[in-house]
C-alpha cells in the first residue's frame, strides 16, 4: 500500500471539510478513519477551526506527518455531504485510495450553484423571513430588494475586504438604512420586521449550531472558537444596524425634513 | 399563520441555497425549517413564552434532522442548520441594536438576556437530541458485536 497517498488522501479530506464549515468530531473521524484503513500502529489527528495536524506512524515505516493552517471558510454543506459519502466508500473498501483522491480533488473545482441562483436565493430568502415574522406584502417586497443590494455589497467587498465582521457590518448598515429611506418615502410604518427579515441570511447560524456541538462533545478550543465567532458577526450586525439608523436620522434632522 | 409557515419553507429552502445544499436535499430541508416554525408560532400562542417555544421547536427540528439525516446516510448538519435558522434570534439583535441606538439601555439590557436565553433554549434542544440519537447509536454498534 502507497501510504504517502493515503495520507495525502486523509489530509485533503480534512482540508475541504473543515474549510467547508464542519463539525471537529467528523474531520477528524473522517481523517482518523481513512489513516486507520493502513492497519499501521499510530493515526493521530488534531483539529481546530483554524488548522490541523496529522500524523502516520509504525517502526516499519519513516512517520509521516502534516501541518496545515486553514484560511479562508466558507460555509458549503454539499461538499461536507461529498466527503463523507468518498470516505465511507474508501472505508468499505468500494474505491481505491487513487479513486477516492481524485474525487476529492474534482470537487474543489466543482460549482454546485452559480452566482446568479446564489442573488435569486438570497432575494427570496431576505422576502421569505420577512413574511416567516408576519410582514406584509410590501414588506416582503423591500426584504427582497434589501437581498439584491446585499450581494451585490457583498461582491464589491469581497475584492477588497477579507474580515467577516466589516462586511456584516457593512452589509447590514445599508440595510437598516435603505429600509429607513423605503419606509420614509413610502409612509409606511414599521421597518422593524424588515430589518430582522433582511439580516437574516447574514446571522450566524452555521457557527452557533457547531459552537454547541463542538463544546458538548469535548472539543472545547473548536467550540469557544465557534462561539466568538458568532459573538463578532453578532456584534457586526448589531453596529450595523445601530450606525445605519443614525445615520438615517442625522441625514434627517440635516435635510429639516 | 398559514401564510408565515409558507413563508417559513419558502425562506429555509432558499436559505440552503446559500449554504450551497445539493438540490435534492432542498425540500427536505425546507421542510424541517417550517416543521420547526409551525410549533413555534403554535406554542407562542399557547404559552406566550419564546424559550420554551425555541426550546420545543428546536427538539422538533433536531429530531426531524436526525431521521432525515439517518435516512439519506448524510451528516445531520445538512438539515439542522437550515432547519433552526428561522428560530435564531436575528429579531433579539434588531432589538438590542434599537434600543442601545435610541439609550434605552434597560430596554437593551431586558432583549440582550432574552436573547442569551433563545440562544441557550436552541443550544439545549440540540444537546437533548444529541444526546439521544447517541445512545441509540450505541447500542446498535454494540449487539452485533456480542
Amino acid at each position: 500500500m502507497n501510504y504517502n497517498t493515503l495520507f495525502k488522501t486523509a489530509v485533503l479530506a480534512g482540508e475541504i471539510m473543515a474549510q467547508s464549515g464542519s463539525e471537529t468530531f467528523r474531520v477528524e473521524d473522517t481523517m482518523t478513519r481513512i489513516l486507520r484503513t493502513s492497519g499501521l500502529q499510530v493515526a493521530e489527528v488534531y483539529v481546530t477551526p483554524t488548522g490541523f495536524m496529522a500524523t502516520l506512524s509504525d517502526p516499519k515505516i519513516q512517520p509521516i506527518t502534516e501541518v496545515l493552517r486553514i484560511n479562508n471558510r466558507f460555509s458549503d454543506l454539499g461538499r461536507i455531504n461529498e466527503v463523507n459519502q468518498i470516505s465511507r466508500d474508501l472505508c468499505e473498501l468500494r474505491i481505491s485510495i487513487d479513486e477516492a483522491y481524485d474525487r476529492l480533488i474534482k470537487i474543489r473545482s466543482k460549482v454546485t450553484y452559480s452566482k446568479l441562483v446564489i442573488l435569486i436565493a438570497t432575494i427570496v430568502s431576505t422576502g421569505g423571513f420577512t413574511g416567516l415574522f408576519g410582514g406584509s406584502f410590501l414588506d416582503c417586497f423591500i426584504a427582497a430588494v434589501n437581498g439584491l443590494m446585499i450581494v451585490l455589497i457583498g461582491q464589491i467587498l469581497l475584492m477588497k475586504v477579507d474580515s467577516t465582521f466589516m462586511i456584516v457590518t457593512v452589509k447590514s448598515f445599508f440595510i437598516a438604512f435603505f429600509t429607513m429611506v423605503f419606509t420614509i418615502s413610502l409612509k409606511h410604518a414599521g421597518p422593524d420586521i424588515i430589518i430582522i427579515g433582511s439580516i437574516m441570511p447574514l446571522v450566524p447560524g452555521l457557527p452557533i449550531t457547531n459552537a454547541i456541538r463542538d463544546t458538548l462533545t469535548g472539543d472545547y478550543m473548536s467550540g469557544t472558537a465557534r462561539a466568538v465567532e458568532a459573538f463578532v458577526i453578532s456584534a457586526g450586525i448589531a453596529f450595523g444596524i445601530g450606525f445605519g439608523m443614525g445615520f438615517f436620522n442625522l441625514l434627517e434632522r440635516m435635510l429639516g425634513l | 399563520m398559514i401564510i408565515q409557515v409558507i413563508s417559513a419553507f419558502i425562506a429555509t429552502a432558499a436559505f440552503s441555497i446559500l449554504f450551497y445544499l445539493p438540490r435534492k436535499y432542498l425540500i427536505l430541508a425546507g421542510m424541517a425549517g417550517a416543521a420547526g416554525w409551525f410549533l413555534y408560532l403554535l406554542l407562542m400562542n399557547l404559552l406566550e413564552d419564546k424559550t420554551y417555544a425555541t426550546l420545543c421547536a428546536t427538539l422538533v427540528v433536531a429530531l426531524v434532522s436526525h431521521i432525515l439525516a439517518r435516512r439519506n446516510k448524510t451528516p445531520v448538519t445538512m438539515f439542522l442548520i437550515p432547519g433552526i435558522i428561522p428560530l435564531v434570534p436575528g429579531a433579539g439583535m434588531y432589538y438590542i441594536a434599537h434600543s442601545v441606538f435610541n439609550n434605552n439601555i434597560d430596554l437593551a439590557v431586558h432583549y440582550f438576556f432574552e436573547t442569551f436565553k433563545i440562544a441557550g433554549a436552541i443550544a439545549f434542544g440540540i444537546f437533548i437530541m444529541d444526546t439521544i440519537f447517541r445512545a441509540i447509536k450505541e447500542k446498535k454498534v454494540r449487539e452485533p458485536g456480542k
